[in-house]
């Protein structure tokens, strides 16, 4: 049996449950998520007047972006469309080119479906860069009380004092939510922990991949999260909320990425049912 | 002297960690006392010392390398291209960082002149108005100039420049409310299509089309692929190991086909309607209790191990063993 089903079959296998979906269109519905639902309930019931901006934390790399990726472009698609001013930040060196490669990317979607409007860099974002220090740097920022004087610039070099959207963001108090997306451990809760003064805490969405859902569901049961992203999935779930609302919008790369992911699954778990059958056959034989 | 260095080292660890941790758990004043008014300035020292270990990182990875190419150590030829990739991007952010600081500090430039025509009018009565704008007008000459040898001769912008050259000097003794405003106006213009040129100038620059190259074009896709095999190696893996020998290993698989079908888009399609909320209970109220409890397990380890490190009771670099 082992003969049968060889490694490199197994390869083989997966190689070709994921790339199918990705190659054509074949696009499978997403399951339903309700963490998803309620962290797009949360950017829905955002006041655009308010005054108040978005911190969108992205402490993630190429080795992730897969699952992170997609979620961090629903949700800058989402602030965009509601017009609600955000900033991106990481505290992960790997993250800095897709600083400034996905709200781009967004703002030139948005702008090719809509092109009576505009999306700007400075009036609409502002790409905070890559932020040495872990943990006390986030303190420092929770703690500010004026952040143009702890940040300074932003990602480009630019003062941020100059920065259209930021000139009325002094403090963690003129956050209204921070979104945390990673794929690393231990990053979530450094900012769950630190990201607060002593009056106050922004809403918390947060982004995780698959793996780490067990432990974001702690922080989530408690409200501590009010909103969550379950891996891709999650955010295909959100690309459908957001297609409902805007039904002319071409659809991100979630749902695509989530369908293939979602035949893989079903190959993996295939794949544990025959090896359970292998077991229970060689079993059989050795008694007999 | 080592002795000395040790202590030294304990001391200040100690200092730290208890300043850090009083200004966690005391009030925000005590009386009149304030215990955190500087705690803004003694984050931002700590950070300096975080940047500093990055520097002695790079010396350390020069130092080790360099030594692997020069004696052709095993492997020197991964030390090469790890140097070599590393020496390239510093070069190339290095200068794309120095593009950067040149076109801000031009955007800059203009955005204090135009600043500056509120401060003449406002210190009018104390300071002669025309003398002024005439410095003005010769500053603007100078950026003008300082643009052109960057972006390249574009008489589009030297008209504009020109223009509002002629405006500076031609301004009235008055310097009426309605010539400041006219003056702003013309100033915003200008600033926009300045900033507009030197980001496409930044945008096509070869810095920036080679950091682009390497971190969108490299380091991304490369990235993603090494992590992109792990599904490969799952997947055999769970062919070859995931077997059903006990109850709870029973337990475990039905599970985690339950999570996995309830999270992909088969599952509900044709099982059941209701596999997503029959996930979300069981992530809520099987796995987040016991996933808390070993959450709760490892944070008091890992406050044990912060304490041993407060008081200095770790084995630390410069311990005997350490050295040797």
């Amino acid at each position: 049996m082992n003969r049968v089903i060889s490694r490199r079959l197994i390869y083989l296998l997966v190689i070709v449950s994921l790339s199918i979906p990705l190659l054509s269109d074949f696009i499978l519905r997403p399951a339903e998520m309700k963490t998803a639902e309620d962290s797009y309930s949360l950017v829905q019931g955002l006041n655009q007047k308010d005054g108040k901006f978005v911190l969108i934390s992205m402490d993630f790399g190429p080795s992730t972006s897969a699952e992170n990726g997609p979620q961090t472009k629903t949700l800058i698609e989402h602030l965009m469309r509601r017009r609600i001013p955000f900033g991106v930040i990481t505290t992960y060196p790997y993250a800095t080119p897709f600083l400034e490669s996905y709200p781009q990317q967004i703002a030139d979607k948005l702008t090719k479906e809509l092109p009576a409007e505009s999306w700007k860099y400075g009036a609409d974002w502002v790409n905070l860069g890559f932020q040495p220090g872990g943990a006390i740097m986030i303190q420092s920022i929770a703690k500010a009380k004026d952040l143009h004087e702890v940040l300074k610039t932003d990602g480009k070099g630019t003062e941020i004092s100059s920065i259209a959207c930021m000139t009325k963001i002094h403090s963690i108090n003129d956050i209204s939510v921070l979104a945390q997306i990673t794929g690393l451990v231990g990053t979530f809760n450094t900012w769950i922990q630190f990201f607060q003064n002593n009056d106050y805490r922004p809403e918390v969405i947060h982004g995780c991949t698959s793996i780490t859902i067990p432990e974001a569901y702690i922080y989530y049961a408690t409200g501590q999260i009010k909103g969550l992203y379950e891996g891709v999935a999650g955010a295909a779930w959100y690309d459908v909320l957001l297609s409902k609302d805007y039904p002319t919008r071409t659809t991100t790369d979630a749902p695509r990425i989530n369908t293939s992911l979602a035949t893989a699954h079903l190959v993996i778990l295939g794949l544990i049912i025959l090896g359970n059958i292998r077991s229970l056959v060689d079993r059989f034989w050795s008694k007999s | 002297m080592r002795k000395l260095q040790r202590i030294i080292i304990s001391f200040f660890t100690f200092i730290g960690g208890l300043y850090f941790f009083l200004e966690f758990i005391l009030p925000k004043t005590i009386g009149t006392f304030e215990f955190g008014a500087y705690h803004e300035q003694i984050l931002k020292g700590v950070q300096v010392i975080g940047i500093m270990a990055i520097g002695l990182g790079i010396l350390s990875i020069v130092r080790v390398h360099s030594k692997n190419i020069l004696g052709q150590k095993t492997g020197w030829s991964n030390s090469l291209v790890l140097l070599l990739g590393f020496s390239l991007m510093l070069a190339f952010q290095g200068a794309n960082f120095l593009d950067e600081r040149t076109n801000n500090s031009i955007k800059k430039k203009i955005e204090l002149e135009k600043k500056f025509l509120i401060i003449v009018d406002k210190e009018r009565e104390s300071k002669p108005v025309k003398p002024r704008l005439n410095a003005l007008a010769s500053e603007l000459v100078q950026l003008q100039t300082e643009l052109s040898t960057r972006l390249g001769a574009d008489d589009q912008q030297k008209n504009k420049f020109d223009e509002l050259h002629r405006d500076v000097l031609g301004v009235s003794s008055d310097f009426t409310e309605a010539e400041r405003l006219a003056l702003e106006a013309k100033f915003s213009v200008i600033s926009e299509s300045v900033s507009s040129s030197l980001d496409t100038y930044l945008e096509n620059s070869f810095s920036k089309k080679a950091v682009d190259l390497f971190s969108n074009g490299l380091f991304v896709p490369l990235g993603s692929a090494m992590f992109a095999l792990l599904a490969f190696y799952i997947a055999n893996a769970a062919y070859r190991s995931f077997r059903v020998r006990s109850v709870e290993s029973f337990l475990l698989m039905s599970a985690a086909i339950i999570v996995m079908l309830g999270q992909i888009p088969q599952g509900p399609m044709y099982i059941s309607e209701d596999l997503p909320y029959f996930r979300l209970w069981l992530l809520k109220n099987i796995s987040t209790p016991a996933f808390r409890a070993i959450f709760f397990g490892s944070s008091i380890a890992g406050l044990a191990m912060a304490i041993r490190i407060w008081f200095s009771l770790e084995r630390g670099p410069l311990d005997e063993s350490e050295v040797k």
